[in-house]
């Protein structure tokens, strides 16, 4: 399927210079793309289940290697968007959902609409234009000042520092999407019958809210959550692009851009298994938490 | 009559709903309610008169926006306005009690019932497993006649049958022992018999306990059974107050009078009424007295001047023409009732419209956790004979495949073993072959789920007209029309081109019953027809059904729970339970003199609307619920209840006895 | 009751804002090419600022942005109106079958959707963009393809649910055929959600193929907003005005389509309609 697209890898491998037809054979050769397609295919599953995703066209190197470098800084990106971020944002859906229709409520939702309407990379784009280049305060690119290379604390500070906006671009839909699921969510339940009850025990409001409404109402943002894995990884993919961001999405932009098919299907193989994973122990943790759904 | 204060007095209560688009509406005006210590008092009225909003919002539960605006509540000698929330909650629980309608919405479906009950012992959360605590509520669930309180407490309460939850519920209001128990029509959503149960239980917890209760309701046959003094309210205001025997004996009120006029007894020669009308909509409430509408006593002072609550010599009362023995609002809507009629109309001798013979019906059981193997039984191995123009009753408990069997004869669904034939035809069969008329219609319980929403009345009734060529297609919309008409949805034209949205639950009912008869059915199945209507309109609905048999001669299988409906409509009666018939007889006879075990604690569940009798029969109680239709009991299956099961119940299925003519019971200990 | 009302009062105003936005945006992408001229005619100077004559600057080929962003309403849109369109019809027809048919029918179509579901539909939308070439038909073909699941599972809920209903039966009793039933009886009270639902898939639409146009996976023969965006990322530091303005389109576009489903959700919800009144 690979190979229907237009352009031949080793176009890009030998680049732009002249190169003869021999050196093309033996190239072709080494990286097996001679032998006929369905055997390249079957070799190539084969391998992927051995653990070996192939060579990258461009790198040169073990697909493996090459994601497995790129992991830590995708994951540090990840992070704050998935803890920080979402907490936040269960936080405000919380909030709003408690004084729901009042001025706050709807300030709070509009900005959370707004929050998942704006495309990913266009807030890296303003958050760059605005934050660092007009005023300064945080650099454009990188994960670190290759200039003024740090050590210890100072370089933990200094990654900080360039992970403040990009994280704050990717984490910025997962707090929209938390907000708004947490408030719909949790106006639902605080509707239900069952609320009364527990005030007719006596409970404190607070007891009533923290024991009986958010955990019922957190059941769906849960799933919802689990569910835009593969949002957050889009995402990440995106910023990574627009802040030049060491991770597994630059590193899967460059393989598109350099048609380097073993990358871009491994890492897309990579991403495929996480997102199922997630999803996987979403429903497990989903099961535990609710009693009316029992796996057999 | 006493000196010591009451335990609860409420002053001039006021409830307001704010409505941003159209100004706010009073759901509640000047109610005065008085609780004695260890009395019970029934708040009772049809639904929308205020009675669940006046209670909850007595100590702070009203939801919002509803808010109490003006009123005094002064418990057990406190002001609770000068309470602040915290404090005002906190007696929730410790000193007042609540149990509300539907027991499995307002438990936490997170967590398990003992988890809950725990919760109400303590007054705040229990996270851990203490051991203490856990004791108290299996005794707590013991106190409440369950068996196994350790099961129950583990469970969460999904698990849970209806009845169960209803107990764990009380068993939370109670867990403090408060002083004052408010119970919020805690057995509607229940069957009869659980309802008995649970009545029951509530007598002898305030018997034991001593507590004040109040106990709000639609239904005045319960009154009958609990109360010791009656609050009637209408559209938000009390009409009416006093002791249940003056109030059954003499009420005062045209509203308290019609509402005792329309219980439906169990036996007797009364027809059945119907106050006409309906309770009016609290955003625009009528000038002068709000029953004026509905008031055959109406005068022109009722409907320009608002009568106050008043004290005199005959109780407290606000009308301005009160007084016992006045006309009654309940009126006779269905001419001589058929008992006196008699079901002979055009039927032949020994003609038969429905003969049943051996049915079962069984369907794979839904979320079934092993591949859906586990069948559910719905009917099993059931014969019975309709004849012509017959109305047979088929009553039982919820789960005792009386809607499977009803589904079956209209040929909804085929049958797994065994025969229908309606006039000789399989039902089923015919409904498969296009163009073919249906030989049998049916009325379904929800008159809400049976119009689809988004289609005209028009639709509904060309529906069955067009596809069975009733009629040519030109003179679709006079027949429908005239349908509309012959069930009182008069002029017929004024509702064709309406959606059912904008009916009433009675009107709609009538429009089910118009395009059932739209196909000229021989048998008229009809599922629980009046269960979801308002008490007034019940009685002008089965009035329908009665006078189609009547004048057309139909056979008509009325499926219900409510005996009293039975002994009022049907000629014969069928008592079933999980699938199986128990007792077959003359409608009379059998209400009369119940044979089969089962259908003795049927008939002894039914409430009785004379509070003096209510408290001195003997019951006949039996306990547990219905087990699960997918593991029958062996031999007769009402051996794990009944109390006077030997051996050979649990071994061998009993044959039919006849014990009157044509009444036949299957039983091997029959009396 | 009047929580309700409330609701459904507010709710009108995101429906109607909403709706604004949106024919804002129609008529913008409908009209604004015809007066602002072609989007490719180089006749200005690069890299000018926005102000008089060229209201939202230029780029550094010296193309009118405002041209520029008007052409992409019209292909932006078309792509999230074409993606959604498909992705409905696609949804509605998997999503009757299985939830009228039900039994093994019903657990093939649901286990294929939840295939589509669980799998990246971005990281798939690369992947076959990068082999198969870009161009605006793959891309709306591909978007469609990768998010009917959700319009699916949607409309078989809704038929099992609607399936049981008293008035199906009692028009199968009135002697309607099975495609009477599905047509007629269900498929309408089943819409609502799904008309919802197209709405919100509009705006995912647009984002998704401003995504893929960022990475540089958009159709070269086309302008879109994601491509204005993907040219402005080298001249940030030059050219703000590059990548602001395309930006506030997709974000109106969006929150316009988000908006008005919302709001039609809040409408439509049946938890929010009173039975009788």
């Amino acid at each position: 399927m690979v190979h229907l697209a237009p352009g031949d890898p080793l176009n890009f491998i030998t680049g732009e210079g002249d190169i003869s037809n021999e050196q093309l054979a033996r190239l072709r050769q080494e990286y097996g793309l001679d032998r006929p397609l369905s055997t390249q295919y079957i070799l190539y599953m084969a391998k992927i289940f051995q653990g070996d995703l192939g060579y990258s066209y461009r790198y040169r190197e073990p697909v493996l290697d090459l994601i497995q470098d790129r992991v830590p800084a995708t994951f540090l990106l990840m992070m704050p968007a998935l803890v920080l971020f979402v907490g936040l944002g269960i936080l405000l859906g919380i909030v709003a959902a408690r004084r729901q229709n009042s001025g706050g409520d709807l300030f709070l939702s509009g900005l959370a609409l707004l929050g998942w309407s704006v495309p990913v990379f266009w807030l890296g784009q303003l958050l760059i234009i605005a934050c660092a280049l007009k005023l300064g305060w945080f650099p454009t690119q990188g994960m670190l000042n290759l200039r003024a290379p740090t050590q210890g604390m100072a370089r933990v500070l200094d990654v900080l520092w360039h992970l403040a906006l990009p994280a704050t671009a990717l984490g910025m839909r997962f707090l929209a999407l938390s907000t708004r699921m947490t408030r719909s969510s949790m106006v639902q339940v605080l509707r239900l019958d069952y609320m009364t009850t527990a005030r007719a025990k006596g409970l404190p409001e607070r007891v009533v809210l923290s024991r009986h409404a958010l955990p019922n109402a957190l059941l769906p943002v849960i799933t919802i959550i689990g569910m835009n894995m593969g949002t957050m990884l889009t995402g990440s993919v995106l910023v990574e692009v627009v802040f030049a961001w060491p991770g597994m999405g630059r590193l899967l932009y460059d393989g598109v851009l350099a048609r380097d098919y073993p990358l871009i299907i491994g890492i897309i193989l990579i991403v495929s298994i996480v997102v199922v994973a997630v999803n996987l122990i979403t429903d497990i943790v989903y099961a535990i938490v609710d009693p009316r759904i029992r796996y057999t | 009559m006493n000196a010591a204060p009451p335990l609860l007095s409420v002053r001039d209560l006021s409830i307001e709903f704010p409505r941003p688009e159209d100004g706010t509406t009073r759901a509640v005006e000047g109610v005065d309610i008085e609780v004695d210590a260890g009395e019970i008092v029934c708040l009772v009225g049809e639904s929308g008169c205020g009675k669940s909003v006046t209670v909850r919002s007595l100590f702070g539960l009203l939801p919002p926006p509803g808010r109490m605006v003006g009123g005094r509540v002064i418990f057990d000698g406190t002001d609770l306005a000068t309470l602040d929330p915290a404090r005002l909650r906190a007696l929730c629980g410790a000193s007042v009690g609540y149990v509300f309608q539907d027991p499995m919405t307002h438990l936490n479906p997170l967590l398990t019932a003992g988890a809950q009950i725990a919760e109400a012992i303590a007054g705040r959360p229990r996270w851990g497993r203490d051991p203490e605590v856990a004791r108290r509520v299996e005794v707590l669930l013991q106190e409440l006649g369950i068996g196994d309180p350790a099961r129950v407490a583990q469970s969460y309460p999904h698990q849970l049958s209806g009845g169960m939850r209803q107990r764990v519920m009380i068993a939370m209001a109670i867990a403090r022992r408060p002083r004052l128990l408010i119970l919020d029509e805690p057995t509607t959503a229940l069957d009869v018999t659980i309802q008995a149960q649970i009545i029951d239980l509530i007598r002898t917890i305030q018997r034991q306990t001593g507590c004040g209760l109040i106990f709000v309701t639609h239904d005045f046959g319960l009154v009958a059974e609990l109360a010791d003094r009656v609050y009637v309210m209408y559209a938000g205001q009390m009409v009416e107050q006093g002791r249940v025997e003056k109030i059954f004996a003499r009420p005062q009120h045209p509203y308290t009078q019609g509402l005792i006029d329309c219980i439906i007894p169990l036996g007797g020669e009364r027809p059945l009424l119907t106050i006409g009308g309906e309770v009016p909509d609290l955003r625009h409430l009528p000038a002068g007295c709000r029953f004026h509408p509905r008031c055959p006593r109406a005068s022109a002072r009722c409907r320009t001047e608002l009568p106050e609550i008043a004290c005199g010599a005959e109780g407290v009362v606000r009308c301005w023409h009160a007084g016992h023995g006045g006309l009654s609002p309940a009126v006779d809507v269905v001419g001589p009732t058929l008992a006196q009629t008699g079901p002979s109309h055009g039927r032949a001798a020994g003609s038969v419209a429905v003969q049943i013979a051996a049915v079962q019906k069984s369907f794979p059981a839904r979320g079934g956790a092993f591949g859906g193997r586990a069948m559910v039984h719905a009917v099993n191995d059931v014969s019975l004979d309709l004849a012509p123009g017959e109305i047979f009753a088929l009553v039982g408990e919820s789960g005792s495949g009386k809607s499977s069997l009803g589904r079956l004869v209209v040929g909804l669904e085929p049958t797994t073993s065994g025969q229908i034939a309606i006039a000789g035809e399989d039902p089923a069969r015919r409904l498969r072959t296009p163009g073919a008329r249906p030989l049998a219609q049916m009325v379904f319980q929800d008159p809400y789920s049976s119009l689809n929403p988004r289609k005209l009345i028009r639709h509904a009734l060309a529906q069955p007209l067009i596809n069975h060529r009733i009629c040519r297609p030109a003179e679709t919309e006079a027949r429908s029309i005239h349908l509309l008409d012959l069930m009182g949805l008069t002029p017929g034209a004024d509702f064709l081109d309406r959606y059912p949205h904008e009916l009433s639950g009675g009107q709609r009912q009538r429009v089910v019953l118009a395009r059932a008869l739209a196909a000229e059915p021989l048998v008229l199945v009809a599922d629980e027809p009046v269960s979801s209507l308002d008490m007034s309109t019940r009685a002008q609905i089965l009035g329908l059904l009665q006078r189609l048999r009547r004048d057309m001669g139909l056979a008509i299988l009325l499926i219900t729970h409510d005996l009293a409906v039975v002994g009022k409509m049907a000629d014969r009666i069928g008592v079933m339970y999980l699938g199986r018939l128990f007792e077959v007889g003359p409608a009379r006879a059998v209400i009369a003199r119940p044979t089969h075990p089962y259908t003795r604690m049927l008939v002894s569940a039914v409430p009785v609307p004379d509070p003096a009798l209510a408290r001195t029969r003997t019951r006949v109680v039996m306990g547990g619920e219905p087990p699960s239709p997918v593991h029958l009991p062996t031999g007769c299956h009402l051996h794990p209840r009944c109390g006077n099961a030997t051996a050979i119940c649990a071994q061998v299925v009993p044959d039919w006895r006849e014990v009157g003519p044509g009444h036949h019971v299957a039983c091997h200990h029959h009396a | 009751m009047s929580a309700k009302s409330w609701l459904r009062l507010s709710s009108s105003h995101a429906a109607a804002i909403g709706l604004t936005i949106v024919l804002l945006v129609v008529i913008g992408g409908g009209v604004g090419p015809w007066l602002t001229g072609s989007p490719s005619a180089m006749d200005g100077r690069a890299f000018c600022p926005p102000g008089p004559g060229c209201l939202l600057g230029s780029d550094d080929l010296g193309r009118d942005m405002l041209a520029r962003v008007a052409n992409g309403a019209r292909v932006s849109l078309l792509v999230g109106v074409a993606a959604a369109a498909v992705s409905a019809i696609l949804g509605v027809v998997v999503g009757a079958l299985a939830g009228f048919a039900g039994g093994r029918v019903d657990e093939f179509f649901m286990r294929v959707a939840e295939a589509f579901q669980i799998v990246p539909q971005f990281f798939l939308a690369i992947l076959v963009v990068a082999l198969f070439g870009p161009s605006l038909t793959k891309i709306v073909l591909v978007i469609a393809i990768l998010s009917w699941p959700s319009t699916a599972r949607i409309i078989r809920a809704e038929f099992l649910k609607l399936r049981d209903q008293d008035f199906v039966a009692a028009a199968r009793l009135a002697g309607a055929s099975r495609g009477a039933l599905i047509f007629g009886e269900i498929l309408p009270n089943a819409l609502p959600p799904v008309i919802v639902n197209a709405s919100l898939q509009i705006a995912s639409a647009i984002l998704t193929e401003a995504n893929l146009s960022f990475l540089g996976l958009g159709d070269p023969d086309q302008v879109s907003w994601g491509q204005l965006l993907f040219g402005a990322q080298p001249f940030l530091n030059q050219a703000w005005w590059m990548a602001v303005f395309p930006g506030v389109a997709i974000l109106l576009a969006t929150l316009g389509f988000n908006l008005l489903g919302d709001g039609l959700n809040d409408i439509l919800d049946p938890r929010q309609r009173g039975r009788s009144d």
